[in-house]
């Protein structure tokens, strides 16, 4: 009988030392978060009209328009208006707020709105001045100088300095591999790329390159991954990988609170000087309607449509693609399709057999079949098209370069041929695990058919059922897997030196690059003055992918976004966007 | 006596210690780069930034440092900092309790009122319809997946007749009933579960106890049945039941990671399962040493008080 006793005393202590800490957990964390008294209405103010732009020698313009699926214009009887809140969901959680230092998507919630750039892109990629009011170039390429805008101040109300612009431009250079190579090859001490820059008054500040290259705005302007973002002093003296607990920018958005796991909150900022050109994409001036905005995490992608549906949340960003499609149709809801999609990617293990061999790597590509893959994984064809490019289709490069693949990769595969190379290459039947993080989507999908593709052409292929972290992990040290399956943002596609085939990310596991060949070329695009010059080094890098395969690229497919259609004056663009969105009622 | 609590409290360091160890172990054996989650794969994995960013957050130290680091910086009652967010263990931990603990007790208290008394009348009624009736709902209510459940809950009561909100929690300081709206269909879905579970264990109970001699002179007596069920069976009776309550409220709090993720409830289960997808190893080693070291402190004090009130307990 004292062990009933015994245990009843120890619910009851399980009780009483739950209710202590739920005491102490209702403290002030609990706390709500007030609602914002309005604000008022922000009027533009009137910036000085930029000369017209010195040559920026960086043609990354696309021909093509956006987004055509999806009406998604406001009616033109809409007229935007002030107030209310919007509930965003984003694709995944925000893990880190810092946006120089990770090139995770989600954290361009910040770096987007919170930040500003010295330059950032508009709606057909173009790079366009944003903290920057003009800029020239010495005769000889090599002298940048930059005048900022005036009267810029930060959230906390410090104005925007020469030394801040500086400072985060040589932070986000020791981080981003991309702007490092840049800063290391260009500039006449390459340990210390604060040396390359010269204060001249309050406002301006000099660049100086040893060579000439167009590609310095092609790094300023990056919008993702990793984001040149502008900061004070505050943020960018935070040590480099310790994380950041606030975001202060000069951004149309204010950062209010961030709580991991659940939500980050901004509001619009008042005192917000926007650029006197129309709004396109991230470029131009932005007017912010909402009062606030807030960044919901949901993690069920059932649960996010649901919220959708009774109105708690106004905008699902990325979700499941079958839930996207079901929610097609729904009244009161819009679901987009984001034409600058995602891209399918198969890596191969370079560091072991069977695809440390270039053969069979090509055997792959002529087997799977894009219409295969992507009827498989996507289903309907609206949903995905075919993309025989090393980068995503869409752009300038794209419409200019692209050739290379087109008799490799093909709608219905070329399983013949593929079995040949198979053979020619001596690793029939060999073992090919295929690594699919089952906390993604389309991965774990992606995988099984080409399993099954793997099988058809002569591999004896399974697949490896792990999470993102290991997969993640285990990509560089190339150890118990063969292949992985994952998928690359569009963003990679506007660069063509952010190509993730040869910077070597954890799914290429160490492509050797034989011969310097690709890197080579990188030099030359980072070197190139015109266009002609950068079309022909993109060209050379297609044709270099396609003969190497560093990785294979299996089509792209549109991720769906959806929203309430109270929501008004949404654009389709490659990242979600919320100013110059206004809510109905 | 004072010897005896000496022993206690040396053995229930050494648990805690252990557990330390094991969790630390195994969270650097599994694959896994914080550095690696953290920087994003789109990115690309740059080796000069990824070993910059593991300098500073220490991770390039032997492993044996990092454990004594860790350990050591717990007696100063630093449990850790996560490697993402930058907040302590217990900053992270104080907010998610909150939605956990009432999730749970709300859970239970509902779970106890309806389990309870479906046990007793199953055990009245022993092998009649009504008992099968009971264990068919019992054996069901166990049975169904959470997450179904969950859905079927949201679909019907949120989606098509809008009485709740889909997902999120609403602190108790916000208002009781928005609160209580916030927390209804979560908590009947982890209800259905323990509702089963007691009913089938009050059953078992009663029907145990009433097969004692007591209880027959009770009947002998002529009592009514249902002061025999109430007050001699159910006494006795509800000691395994509390038992189970006890052990289904630190479930309740740390364990329901499935409802939590559906309604989107920011709790401990769901804190600790976003740390191991992203390999925070502090949040992880922190929220594991403050559970485990909880459970130990209850138990010496259980242990310890019994002996007190019980001079021949001597383990």
């Amino acid at each position: 009988m004292h062990v009933f006793s015994r245990s009843i005393l120890k619910v009851l202590l399980s009780v009483l030392v739950a209710a202590l800490v739920l005491a102490v957990a209702c403290g002030p964390a609990a706390t709500p978060t007030p609602t914002p008294a309005p604000t008022p209405i922000p009027t533009a103010t009137p910036t000085k009209v930029p000369p017209t732009p010195t040559p920026i020698p960086t043609p990354t313009a696309t021909p093509t328009p956006i987004a055509t699926a999806t009406p998604t214009a406001p009616m033109p009887e809409a007229k935007p208006r002030y107030g209310g809140i919007l509930k965003v969901v984003p694709q995944g959680g925000i893990k880190f707020l810092d946006p120089h230092a990770t090139g995770a998507i989600v954290t361009g919630y910040v770096g987007r709105n919170v930040y500003e750039q010295m330059f950032t892109l508009n709606s057909k990629y173009e790079i366009r001045p944003q903290l920057v009011d003009t800029w020239q170039t010495s005769a000889d390429g090599k002298t940048w100088t930059f005048k900022l805008r005036a009267g810029l101040k930060f959230h906390n109300g410090d104005p925007l300095r020469v030394e801040d612009v500086i400072a985060s431009v040589v932070r986000e250079a020791s981080l981003n591999p991309m702007t490092r190579g840049f800063f290391r090859d260009f500039t006449a001490v390459p340990d210390n790329f604060t040396a390359a820059f010269q204060k001249v008054d309050d406002l301006t500040f000099k660049l100086q390159l040893t060579k000439p290259s167009s590609y310095l705005l092609v790094v300023m302007a990056q919008p993702d991954p990793y984001m040149a973002s502008v900061m004070p002093p505050s943020i960018y003296s935070i040590k480099v990988g310790e994380p950041v607990k606030e975001a202060i920018g000069t951004g149309p958005w204010k950062f209010v609170e961030w709580v991991p796991g659940s939500r980050l909150v901004l509001e619009r900022w008042a005192d917000y000087k926007s650029r006197p050109e129309p709004s396109d994409f991230l470029a131009g001036g932005h007017t912010v309607y909402l009062d606030r905005l807030e960044v919901v995490e949901i993690p069920d992608h059932a649960s996010r449509v649901s919220a959708l549906k009774t109105g708690e949340v106004q905008y699902l960003d990325d979700f499941n693609l079958a839930l996207g499609k079901t929610l097609a149709g729904t009244a009161g809801i819009t679901v987009l399709k984001v034409q600058d999609g995602h891209m399918g990617v198969f890596s191969f293990n370079h560091a072991a057999p069977p695809f440390n061999n270039k053969l069979a790597r090509q055997a792959v590509a002529y087997g799977a079949g894009v219409e295969r893959v992507m009827t498989t994984t996507v289903g309907d064809p609206s949903w995905w098209k075919e993309c025989p490019f090393f980068l995503h289709c869409g752009t300038v490069w794209s419409e200019n370069a692209m050739g290379a693949g087109k008799q490799i990769q093909t709608l219905k595969g070329n399983l013949p041929k593929a079995r040949e190379l198979v053979k020619q290459a001596g690793v029939e039947g060999a073992r090919v695990r295929i690594f699919a993080a089952q906390d993604m989507v389309w991965m774990p999908d992606g995988a099984l058919v080409m399993r099954e593709i793997l099988e058809d052409i002569g591999f004896k292929a399974e697949v490896v059922a792990v999470d993102w972290a290991t997969q993640v992990a285990r990509g560089p040290t190339g150890e118990g897997f063969e292949a992985s399956m994952s998928f690359t943002n569009f963003a990679n596609g506007v660069d063509p030196l952010g190509y993730d085939g040869v910077v070597k990310s954890p799914f290429v596991s160490g492509w050797p690059d034989p011969g310097d060949k690709a890197t080579a070329v990188r030099r030359k695009f980072m070197e190139a003055t015109d266009f002609k010059q950068q079309i022909e080094a993109v060209r050379q890098l297609d044709e270099i992918h396609w003969d190497e395969l560093p990785i294979l690229k299996v089509g792209m497919f549109f991720p769906p976004r959806a929203y309430r259609n109270e929501v008004k004056g949404i654009k389709n663009y490659l990242f979600p966007l919320f100013f110059d969105v206004w809510l109905e009622r | 006596m004072q010897a005896y609590i000496l022993r206690r409290v040396l053995m229930s360091l050494l648990v805690i210690f252990m557990v330390g160890v094991i969790t630390f172990a195994i969270m650097h054996i599994v694959p896994g780069d914080p550095v690696a989650m953290l920087i994003g794969v789109e990115g690309g994995y740059d080796k000069e930034t990824v070993d910059r960013m593991r300098h500073t957050l220490g991770l390039d130290k032997p492993t044996y440092r990092q454990f004594l680091d860790w350990f050591g910086g717990i007696f100063s009652g630093n449990l850790g900092t996560s490697i993402f967010t930058g907040h302590s263990v217990l900053e992270l931990l104080g907010p998610r309790l909150e939605p956990s603990i009432s999730l749970a007790i709300m859970g239970l208290t509902l779970a106890v009122i309806i389990g309870v008394p479906m046990g007793i009348l199953a055990a009245w009624n022993a092998n009649t319809w009504i008992d099968r009736a009971v264990m068919v709902f019992a054996v069901l209510g166990y049975s169904i997946p959470g997450f179904w459940l969950g859905f079927m809950f949201i679909w019907l009561l949120a989606v098509k007749l809008p009485l709740f909100p889909v997902m999120g929690y609403v602190p108790l300081s916000q208002g009781l009933l928005p609160f209580l709206r916030s927390l209804t269909l979560p908590a009947v879905t982890i209800a259905i579960a323990f509702i089963a579970l007691i009913a089938r264990m009050t059953r078992s109970s009663m029907l145990e106890v009433l097969r004692e001699d007591y209880i027959r002179t009770a009947r002998a007596k002529g009592l009514p049945e249902r002061v025999i069920m109430v007050r001699h069976a159910f006494r006795p009776a509800s000691i395994p039941v509390l038992t189970i309550i006890g052990l289904a409220f630190a479930l309740a709090v740390t364990g329901v990671v499935v409802t939590e993720t559906v309604f989107s409830i920011p709790g401990t289960g769901r804190l600790v399962v976003d740390a191991v997808s992203r390999r925070d190893f502090p949040v992880i080693q922190g929220v594991m040493m403050l559970v485990a070291t909880a459970y130990v402190m209850v138990n010496l004090v259980v242990d310890v008080v019994y002996a007190y009130l019980d001079p021949r307990i001597r383990y």
